[in-house]
């Protein structure tokens, strides 16, 4: 019996329910309302994600790096997993407002992908594979986060510009903490997309007998270094903070998106595994 | 017995009556000693803030007793009965309870929720203990209306958000700075506004404090006050690079920090935010700076449409408050019957502990050579029958505390286990 699938959506559902708990709870009751189960509910969620993960690792045999269904899997997994880190750190609980739905969105479109457990070929395997894709998949993970702050930052700095006292004003947290949380994220996300990189380049060269050959998922991600490349020099060096980092970190989720998911529409596809 | 309050606040009475009926302490103690001297006012005590005048009293007679109340306040003031009469309210019971929760929770403030209220509560409380003019029920109540006023401002958002000018600003400075401890502040202006947002700031962590003002010494004087800094007038173009948040309120006809000073100022300043709070009519600082990015200036409409919205937002608490006093309320009805049951709970704990020491002595001395390990099995088997055979009984005479024909199974509960005899031993 193939047990991940059934574990992966029955966190779909857990995440789903959990969202519309936080949205509830952030935007139309009280703010001191006690929490109830429903806090717990997620951790729920989260423990079964994790179990189909592994679940999914035993059944296979290796990472969950094979193809899109398993990214997505691993992808929602390590986003959920670093915004409780940071709900537990940083008290920060309406970004789950944003992310549970998002991340319900990632598990509901693995439904819809094929999900063979095609083995890799043996001859594929190796350590730098590994490490490549685990640790570009966290990075994701880690720049989706900021993504979330940063909006949240937009839309704060919107109702302090426009003067609006609207549920924002009172719910979201305060510039300088979403500021600084981005920066600590991207800060987190850059060094693993470098790792990642510099892997992934080790194994083609290890396997394929080239490091690197400029395909289009290369050229794309290499942007994606270069955006916040250029982000941490600029916050780094205080030449921009808030509203300018924020886009920058928007505008680098877009590329990430697009590297990772609409290459796939556009090219035929050169990378092996999405 | 009953309770009655009686008084008059800011919703029925104008301040030209209020003011002549607000206590001063002197008045207070002599109002104190009328209660004690009075033979059917059992408990007494006076509430008198700038808002309010009431009078808690317990009695045996309801009629007495509210004109006891309408003679104390009309001769505390300049008043006649008949004048006063149309100004006051009077709860008797559960609604006296439930108005005194509504007044601790500020449910009945000018300024919805404000937390000074509970200090006032706590105030006339600790007089009347001082002066010996409440004994357990009003000594449970107000213990009691303490309780329920912390309760509703930390289980709801009744006391949060800014209500006043100066908070506003405080707010506002937190939204765009997250912590002030390391934010800069310069004043322009050492008028009664810049003053107080100023205490408000270093209230919630400003550390330093700039001040600027035509007269230099006026500045010496508020920056002394806060450990700040007194600048010179005219270096102010200067300061206004160095600090993070400035509040204006001089009488200058024009402005003073202008849009194109503002502008100049963000070249060099990297892009850390800068918060502007403009209190002075005619307004000190160019509006259209808050076009420019990471400046925010806000005047005194900004602020005060602010504090409109919290009010706003606090009056969505009000239903969860009343909520929360309706339960308290609830439980101080049933706290007189729990009074009465307890000391049954009491003595039926208390006999079958005697005969639970008397029987295990007895077995123990028929025991010779047990060891102390066995002695300690025994011992705990006879506590464990014990509480086991109590346990039930215990929780029903808890429930009887608040049925109707409470005695009738109250009375049941001593002839069972023969309470009453060994009590009248």
């Amino acid at each position: 019996m193939v047990w991940s699938p059934i574990l992966i959506k029955i966190s779909l559902l857990i995440y789903a329910i959990s969202g519309g708990f936080y949205i509830k709870r952030e935007f139309f009751s009280d703010p001191k309302s006690k929490n109830h189960w429903t806090a717990n509910f997620l951790y729920v969620g989260i423990a079964i994600h994790t179990f189909g993960l592994l679940a999914m690792i035993l059944e296979t045999g290796y990472l969950p790096i094979k193809n899109l269904y398993e990214t997505l899997v691993l992808l929602s997994w390590t986003i959920i997993v670093i915004y409780i880190l940071i709900e537990y750190l940083y008290k920060i609980k309406i970004l789950g407002a944003f992310i549970l739905p998002f991340n319900s969105l990632l598990l509901l479109y693995t439904n819809f992908l094929p999900n063979k457990v095609d083995n890799l070929p043996v001859g594929m395997r190796g350590i730098w594979l590994s490490i490549h894709t685990s640790v570009i998949f966290i990075s994701y993970g880690v720049f989706t986060l900021a993504f979330c702050v940063s909006l949240l930052y937009l839309i704060q700095e919107h109702q302090l510009k426009e003067k609006k006292t609207s549920v924002f004003y009172y719910r979201l947290p305060p510039l300088g903490k979403l500021d600084k949380l981005s920066y600590r994220l991207v800060m987190l996300g850059f060094p693993l997309l470098t790792i990642g990189i510099l892997t992934g380049a080790l194994w083609s060269g290890q396997i394929l007998g080239t490091y690197w050959e400029w395909n289009s998922k290369q050229i794309w991600i290499t942007l994606v270094w270069l955006i916040y490349a250029v982000y941490l020099h600029n916050r780094y060096s205080d030449i921009w903070r808030g509203k300018k980092s924020a886009y920058i970190t928007v505008l680098g989720f877009l590329t990430i998106l697009f590297t990772y998911l609409g290459l796939n529409f556009i090219t035929k596809n050169s990378h092996y595994f999405t | 017995m009953t309770i009655i309050t009686m008084g008059l606040n800011h919703k029925t009475a104008p301040v030209e009556i209020r003011e002549q009926i607000s206590f001063t302490s002197k008045e207070k103690e002599e109002a104190m000693k009328m209660i004690n001297k009075t033979d059917f006012i059992k408990e007494g005590i006076v509430l008198a803030t700038c808002n309010r005048t009431e009078v808690y009293i317990v009695t045996q007679k309801k009629g007495k007793g509210r004109s006891f109340i309408l003679r104390l306040l009309s001769e505390f003031s300049s008043l006649t009965e008949g004048e006063l009469e149309d100004y006051l309210y009077t709860y008797y019971n559960l609604e006296a309870v439930t108005h005194l929760y509504q007044v601790a929770s500020g449910l009945d403030s000018m300024v919805l929720g404000e937390a000074q209220i509970l200090g006032q509560v706590k105030e006339a409380f600790g007089l009347a203990q001082e002066k010996e003019t409440i004994s357990t029920v009003f000594h449970h109540l107000f213990t009691e209306a303490l309780r329920v006023g912390k309760r509703a401002r930390s289980e709801t958002s009744i006391n949060d958000n800014a209500a006043s000018v100066s908070y506003a600003a405080v707010e506002l400075a937190n939204k765009i700075f997250g912590s002030l401890e390391k934010e800069k502040v310069l004043v322009l202006g050492a008028g009664e506004m810049s003053q107080l947002t100023l205490k408000s700031l270093v209230d919630h962590g400003v550390k330093e404090v700039f001040v600027a003002n035509r007269t230099f010494s006026k500045a010496v004087d508020l920056a002394q006050e806060f450990d700040g800094q007194a600048v010179k007038w005219g270096t102010v173009d200067e300061w206004l690079n160095k600090v993070d948040i400035v509040i204006s309120s001089t009488g200058a006809p024009h402005y003073i920090v202008t849009y194109e000073r503002v502008e100049e100022i963000l070249k060099d300043r990297g892009s850390k935010p800068l918060f502007f709070i403009d209190i002075a009519v005619p307004r000190d600082i160019d509006p259209k700076i808050h076009e420019l990015n990471n400046v925010y200036a806000y005047n005194i409409d900004d602020l005060e449409s602010v504090v409109d919205a919290n009010l706003k937002k606090r009056e969505k608490a009000v239903s969860s408050v009343n909520k929360i006093i309706k339960e308290e309320v609830k439980a101080f009805n049933e706290w007189p019957n729990s009074r009465t049951v307890v000391p049954i709970i009491k003595s039926l704990r208390k006999q079958a502990e005697e005969i639970r020491q008397e029987e295990l002595e007895r077995a123990l001395s028929k025991l010779d050579d047990i060891s102390e390990q066995d002695k300690s099995v025994i011992k705990g088997l006879t506590y464990k029958i014990v509480n086991k055979m109590l346990h039930h009984p215990t929780v029903q005479v808890k429930e009887f505390a608040n049925v109707e024909n409470r005695s009738l199974y109250l009375n049941a509960v001593n002839k069972l286990f023969g309470l009453e005899k060994k009590g009248d031993k």
